[in-house]
């Protein structure tokens, strides 16, 4: 009000006012207050006490009520948390992390009818998607096949075998080795990249394993033959 | 629509559904509607995150989505409304809890936290949860079926509207004779599938949903009565909810005003009610009482069968409202001003003069307490000139007037700040207290461990010691503050309710 009460003034001094200041219960002689130059404080002061809060039973149940639902929320896979960063080195304790993040109430089940297309876990099958399928059945018939073969291979070895110690009896058992050898190495390949993941893990969770060592082994003479070489 | 409630529904979102909900719901609330590719834009988030929070939201009936401008692509809608709904949940179970028992509290519940789901399998999982809280071998399958066609029957919970046609942005219809349906379920299945065999009990696909306006029509009922006891008696109480009872059978529910209902059945109606005796004898002068009452809250309309009595809502409402104004102004401002403002109230336009003459108020007081009422946008001023000529200002006369929509809306605004002011505090005091808390939650599962074990009692106390005094007492004292928060949020809620009602029959 008073800068408009300025713009439209004609130097008239003191009552620049488009009202007669005396209505605002200013006698004539009295000065007006300043202009306020700050904002106001954040926290203004409390003039008033605020009224206690009701308590009572039922207040009392639907906090709990409350609380349990938030939970509940928190825990359910509703809660959606974004996929964290991965940090620049791999600790110890992430793992206990991951076990504890793990949710406990199963899984959310959508009526997928409801939502719209674009939203439902398998979309439309876009052209690099309806590749890799085809890719990959590929590669299993190629398995398929490797298996079979191999399954073939051993049985023609087995026959060889027969067919060795039949006409050479116990004699040459040398070369019938060998081959069990190669074979051994062979699959001993495959096993090796199946076990792999597993000595992985049985490395990392090596702690939780009731592991004792009651030294009975310690130094033991026999032992030590044994690590000197593979025995076959 | 404001940026306060806007601010209030995101922080309901990230406490109950996380940072990421939390984005897309502050997105969906800036604009009106936007379809899926648009947001990950604005969110920064990715794709599949997006996707997964519009999915959960959907399934909470937070955002609805319709077809967009561009053909087969949905438009997705926030509704904020609802999300803040989220406050009012503990209330709608005591409801329950209160008036239909354990069972349907469970049921309901469970029909909560899944958004919405089939009803055998709320059944099952309010079964199961029974059974864990009472500890009890069986649940009895057939009673809480039975519970639930009341639920139904009672319309608490109604069946979702789901997509008639395939369409590449489905389109959600119901009719509106199949809302209250009740469902066919197969008992035997049902009892095979808690067993955990294979079972179908014969309701797939049928969902439902919780119809909050129901219950909000029950608080509404609640607060009324309420009102008229306080304001009366318990028998006037009384006779209001036979009163309303009565007009739920000839009148919609959210009318502004009721049909009339006549004298002879309502005291037909109370006869039948045997715990208010006095009542029976004193129906009519109650019923005079509560016509020539300043609340309006019953008026009479006609003469016929002995008077026909309607119920006004709208303006019980308005009176509500008022009171509640009222009383804000009181504890902010003092009774003085208060005094000012229900003189303002009574005489509509005022000017300076006659409010400190008539409130008996020394000048300068009710000067200042009127300008401070103004300038906190409790009145509102009017300016009225006698001549049109600006050039002679003392025919100009000022008038204070109160704008009770205006009024509202602002406490309304004020409620949302208050409630986000609470929460955040909350929020801050946990995060501080942290450590603290989560060692009391170890200390507590030990203790539990322990005792399954067989600990003795000494054992049990040196672990108790864990937590040394003064950490007790630093628990304790959050524990308090944060519950007096909570409290505090599920108290504004209930004027939030009176509020939004009241300007909900003002439209």
């Amino acid at each position: 009000m008073a800068g408009r009460g300025r713009g439209g003034g004609r130097g008239r001094g003191r009552a620049s006012m488009s009202f007669n200041v005396e209505q605002l219960g200013f006698t004539a002689g009295e000065a007006l207050p300043g202009p306020v130059l700050q904002p106001p404080p954040i926290y203004p002061p409390m003039e008033n006490k605020p009224v206690p809060l009701q308590t009572g039973v039922e207040g009392e149940y639907m906090l709990a009520l409350k609380r349990d639902f938030v939970e509940f929320l928190r825990e359910s896979p509703a809660f959606i948390t974004p996929t964290a960063a991965k940090a620049d080195i791999e600790r110890y304790s992430d793992r206990y992390q991951v076990a504890l993040a793990k949710k406990s109430h199963g899984e959310l089940k959508f009526d997928w009818a409801r939502f719209p297309p674009e939203l439902r876990p398998q979309t439309k099958i876009t052209g690099k998607r309806k590749q890799q399928p085809a890719k990959s059945t590929e590669k299993q018939a190629k398995i398929i096949r490797k298996s079979v073969d191999i399954v073939g291979r051993l049985d023609e070895l087995e026959k060889k075998e027969e067919q060795q110690s039949d006409t050479e009896g116990g004699g040459d058992e040398a070369e019938g080795k060998e081959d069990e050898e190669k074979e051994d190495g062979e699959e001993g390949v495959m096993e090796d990249m199946e076990d792999d993941p597993d000595e992985e893990m049985d490395e990392g969770t090596d702690y939780i394993n009731n592991y004792f060592d009651n030294g009975e082994n310690y130094l033991d003479e026999e032992d030590d033959n044994l690590d000197d070489g593979p025995i076959y | 629509m404001s940026t306060q409630f806007g601010a209030l529904c995101s922080l309901i979102l990230l406490e109950h559904f996380g940072e990421i909900v939390q984005k897309v719901g502050n997105d969906l609330y800036k604009c009106q509607s936007k379809p899926l590719r648009l947001i990950p834009g604005s969110t920064k988030l990715p794709l599949q995150k997006v996707k997964e929070a519009l999915r959960i939201m959907i399934q909470y009936d937070f955002v609805t989505f319709s077809m967009g401008q561009l053909p087969d692509r949905a438009e997705y809608t926030l509704l904020a409304d609802k999300v803040v709904l989220l406050l009012r949940y503990p209330r709608y179970l005591l409801l329950m809890k209160t008036q239909y028992g354990d069972e349907a509290e469970m049921l309901i519940e469970e029909i909560l936290r899944q958004g919405k789901d089939t009803a055998s399998r709320v059944i099952i999982r309010a079964a199961t949860r029974l059974k864990e809280s009472l500890k009890v071998e069986k649940v009895c399958l057939v009673t809480l079926r039975d519970k639930f066609l009341v639920l139904v029957n009672k319309q608490f919970v109604m069946r979702c509207p789901y997509p008639s046609e395939e369409k590449d942005v489905p389109e959600l219809t119901i009719k509106e004779k199949q809302l209250y349906l009740p469902p066919d379920i197969n008992l035997k299945g049902l009892s095979d599938l808690e067993e955990g065999k294979p079972g179908n009990p014969g309701d797939e696909g049928i969902c439902w949903r919780v119809n909050l306006d129901r219950f909000h029509q029950d608080f509404r009922d609640q607060i009324m009565v309420s009102a008229i006891s306080r304001r009366l008696d318990d028998n006037a109480g009384e006779l209001l909810r036979q009163l309303l009872k009565q007009m739920y059978l000839r009148t919609e529910p959210w009318v502004a005003t009721s049909n009339p209902v006549p004298f002879t059945e309502l005291r037909e109606a109370v006869r039948k009610q045997s715990s208010y005796p006095l009542l029976a004898q004193y129906v009519d002068q109650y019923l005079k009482i509560m016509e020539e009452d300043s609340s309006g809250f019953v008026s009479k309309v006609g003469d016929s069968s002995g008077g026909q009595y309607s119920l006004n809502m709208k303006t019980a409402f308005i009176q509500l409202t008022w009171a509640t104004i009222e009383n804000i102004v009181m504890e902010r401002f003092g009774s003085k001003a208060a005094r000012i403002f229900r003189l303002v109230k009574a005489k509509k336009f005022v000017e300076q003069e006659q409010i400190q003459q008539i409130a008996m108020i020394p000048a300068k007081e009710a000067k200042l307490l009127t300008y401070k009422l103004l300038e906190e946008n409790f009145l509102q001023m009017q300016e009225l000139r006698k001549s049109l000529a600006s050039n002679v200002p003392n025919k100009t006369f000022f008038l204070f007037y109160i704008d009770l929509n205006q009024v509202a809306r602002m406490v309304l605004e004020m409620c949302c700040k208050a409630l986000y002011n609470a929460m955040t505090r909350r929020e801050y005091e946990r995060s501080e207290n942290r450590r603290m808390i989560e060692k009391q939650q170890r200390i507590e599962l030990i203790t539990l461990n322990m005792k399954e074990q067989g600990a003795t009692s000494e054992q049990l106390a040196e672990i108790e010691e864990m937590l040394t005094p003064p950490e007790q007492a630093l628990l304790e004292k959050v524990r308090i503050m944060i519950n007096r928060l909570n409290e505090a949020e599920l108290q504004l809620d209930e004027t939030m309710f009176i509020l939004q009602l009241y300007l909900s029959y003002q439209i």
